[in-house]
C-alpha cells in the first residue's frame, strides 16, 4: 500500500491540490493528514470539504493545534498573526466542519505506525520534535517502529537502533529511502501549506509499504495565487509574504 | 561458541533460492552460489552472522550494503537481485562475478607496470561510475576488485559505503575509524565519511602496493597509528622500486596527497 503523508495544510488549497495529484500520479492509496488542516491560509472552507470527502473514503486525519484553537480550545498562548486567523477562520466554517475538526483524534496507530501532530510523550500538549534530542525522547515513548508528525515545517528524517543513539537526516527530495526494519524511524514529511525552509515548493512523502520505502516530495505550486487570496482575505501581510519565500 | 551459521546446508532453500556451495567463509558474513528465481545467471547470496557480542557495525555494515546496493546499477557493481529482512532470515542475492578478486595478485607486487597501469585505470572508471551515482566506495582494497571477462572493473562490498541520498547509518558513534587499515583515508581516520577522494585515496594505496609490493603507511592497528598518515609522507614509489616510471609516481602521490588543495 502506498500512504501519502500530509502535514499542516494551514488552508492552502492550491498547495494540497497540487500534493494529491502528485501522489495519486505515484499511485497513493491511502492519505493521512497530520494535522493543522486550518489557520494561516484563505482557503478553510475548500481545505476541509477536500479532506473530508477523503476521509469519508478512509483517510486518516488527526489534530492539530490550529485546528483544536479553531474548534474552540482555549488558554494556548499563539502570536498574534495566527490568532488573528484562527478567529477569521472560526467565523467562516459551517457546522459540519466545525464539528469535523473538533472529533479528531490526538493520534492513531495502524499497522505499527502512529501518527500525530507534534510528538508521542505529550501529544496534546504542542512540543516540538525541533531536533535529536526530543526526536529520541519521541521515539522512546512509543512501541512503533514509524513515527509521523508535523507542526515543525521543514521535512527531516530521525532513526535510532535500540541499543544506539538518534540521528538525523536531511531528505533529499525524490530518493527513496528504504526504512530498514531493525531501527525506529521518526518523520516529518514538511509542511503543504506553508514550507519554512527557504523553498516555496509544498511537502508531502509517500510510505511505500510493501517495500519499506519512504520518498520525500517537493510540489510546486501557484504560491503568488495563494499569497494573493491571503491578502485579499485581510489576513496579515506577513503570511501572504511567507508563502512566496518559502519562510 | 555455537556455529551460527549450521543450518545453511547445500539443498536449503531460502526465500526461493537454493544454497548450493559455500564459497567464501568470513568473520562477518559467508557466501554461498545460489540458485534459483532469476533468470539462470550465477547468483551468489552473502548471509550475516549475527552472533551476541558481535561487533555492532557489523551488524549496521550489512544494513547499509543492503540499502546501497539495490541503488547502484551498471557494469561496475554487482547486480542486486533481492535481500531478505533481519525479522526472519537477513541475506542479500547478488550477481555472481567469475574469477578472483584482485587480492590473488597482490603476492605477485610489483607487477610490470602496463598491469599496474590498466588496473589503475579501470578501478578509477567504475569509482567514477559509482561517485555518479551518488555512492562513496569507503572500503576500496584488493579483496574487493574483482573483472569481468570484458575487463571492466567490479566494486564489491558496500559495507561501508555512503550514499549522499540516504542516511548515513554508520553515522553512530562507533569507538573506532571505520575502514581497513592501510587503506584508510586521513578523512576517514577523523570520521568523516563524505569525501569522494576517500575512495582516490585508497586507490593510490592500492597502486602504491602493486607498485612497489609495500603498503606507504604499513598495517597500523592502532588510532595513533592510522593518524600518522595525516602528518607523514610515504617513502616515494621510486626509492624502493627504482623500476617505477616517474609518471606512476606522480599519479599515486597525487592520489595520497593529505591536502591536494
Amino acid at each position: 500500500m502506498r500512504i501519502a503523508l500530509f502535514a499542516d495544510v494551514h488552508a492552502n488549497f492550491e498547495a494540497l491540490t497540487a500534493c494529491l495529484a502528485h501522489a495519486e500520479r505515484r499511485g497513493a492509496e491511502r492519505h493521512v493528514f497530520l494535522g493543522d488542516h486550518v489557520g494561516y491560509g484563505a482557503d478553510p472552507e475548500r481545505v476541509l470539504d477536500t479532506m473530508m470527502a477523503l476521509v469519508d473514503r478512509g483517510a486518516i486525519a488527526v489534530l492539530g493545534n490550529h485546528d483544536a484553537a479553531v474548534g474552540g480550545e482555549l488558554g494556548r498562548q499563539m502570536n498574534a498573526d495566527a490568532q488573528t486567523v484562527i478567529e477569521w477562520t472560526r467565523a467562516r466554517l459551517g457546522h459540519a466542519q466545525r464539528e469535523f475538526l473538533t472529533r479528531l483524534p490526538l493520534v492513531v496507530e495502524e499497522d505499527g505506525r502512529l501518527y500525530a501532530h507534534a510528538n508521542a510523550w505529550a501529544p496534546g500538549g504542542w512540543e516540538y520534535v525541533s531536533g535529536t534530542s526530543e526526536a529520541d525522547r519521541s521515539l522512546r515513548a512509543t512501541g512503533c517502529r514509524q513515527t509521523f508528525f508535523g507542526h515543525v515545517h521543514q521535512p527531516m528524517l530521525y532513526h535510532r537502533t535500540d541499543a544506539g543513539g538518534t540521528l538525523d537526516f536531511q531528505p533529499v527530495p525524490g530518493v527513496p529511502i528504504p526504512l530498514a526494519a531493525t531501527r525506529r524511524w521518526l518523520s516529518l514529511p514538511g509542511s503543504v501549506g506553508q514550507p519554512r525552509d527557504g523553498n516555496p515548493a509544498a511537502c508531502y512523502a509517500l510510505l511505500d509499504d510493501a517495500r519499506g520505502l519512504l520518498t520525500y516530495h517537493r510540489v510546486p505550486y501557484d504560491a503568488e495565487e495563494t499569497a494573493r487570496k491571503v491578502r485579499e482575505a485581510g489576513l496579515p501581510e506577513a503570511l501572504a509574504l511567507r508563502l512566496e519565500m518559502g519562510i | 561458541m555455537t556455529d551460527l551459521f549450521a543450518g545453511f546446508r547445500p539443498g536449503t532453500v531460502i526465500d526461493g533460492f537454493r544454497l548450493e556451495e559455500q564459497v567464501h567463509r568470513g568473520s562477518m558474513s559467508i557466501l554461498w552460489r545460489v540458485s534459483g528465481s532469476d533468470s539462470g545467471a550465477p547468483l551468489i547470496m552473502k548471509i550475516p552472522s549475527l552472533a551476541e557480542g558481535d561487533d555492532p557495525a557489523a551488524i549496521v555494515g550489512f544494513e547499509v550494503e543492503q540499502m546501497i546496493l539495490p541503488a547502484l546499477s551498471g557494469v561496475h557493481v554487482p547486480r542486486f537481485v533481492a535481500s531478505g529482512d533481519f525479522s526472519v532470515q537477513p541475506y542479500l542475492v547478488m550477481e555472481r562475478i567469475a574469477g578472483d578478486s584482485l587480492r590473488a595478485r597482490i603476492s605477485d607486487a610489483p607487477l610490470p607496470v602496463g598491469e599496474i597501469a590498466s588496473i589503475g585505470a579501470g578501478i578509477a572508471a567504475a569509482l567514477h561510475d559509482i561517485h555518479g551515482q551518488h555512492v562513496i566506495h569507503l572500503d576500496l582494497k584488493p579483496s574487493n576488485v574483482m573483472f569481468r571477462e570484458s575487463g571492466d572493473a567490479v566494486l564489491i562490498d558496500y559495507g561501508l559505503s555512503r550514499h549522499d541520498g540516504l542516511p548515513d547509518l554508520l553515522a553512530e558513534e562507533f569507538r573506532l575509524p571505520l575502514g581497513t587499515g592501510p587503506y584508510i583515508s586521513p578523512e576517514q581516520v577523523l570520521q568523516i565519511r563524505n569525501e569522494p577522494r576517500s575512495d582516490q585515496f585508497a586507490l593510490g594505496v592500492l597502486l602504491y602496493f602493486l607498485a612497489t609490493g609495500e603498503r606507504p603507511f604499513g598495517n597500523p592497528a592502532s588510532v595513533p597509528g592510522l593518524r600518522r598518515r595525516l602528518y607523514r609522507d610515504p617513502l616515494p614509489p621510486r626509492a624502493l622500486n627504482p623500476q617505477c616510471p616517474a609518471w606512476l609516481q606522480e599519479i599515486i602521490l597525487r592520489c595520497l596527497e593529505v591536502d591536494p588543495g
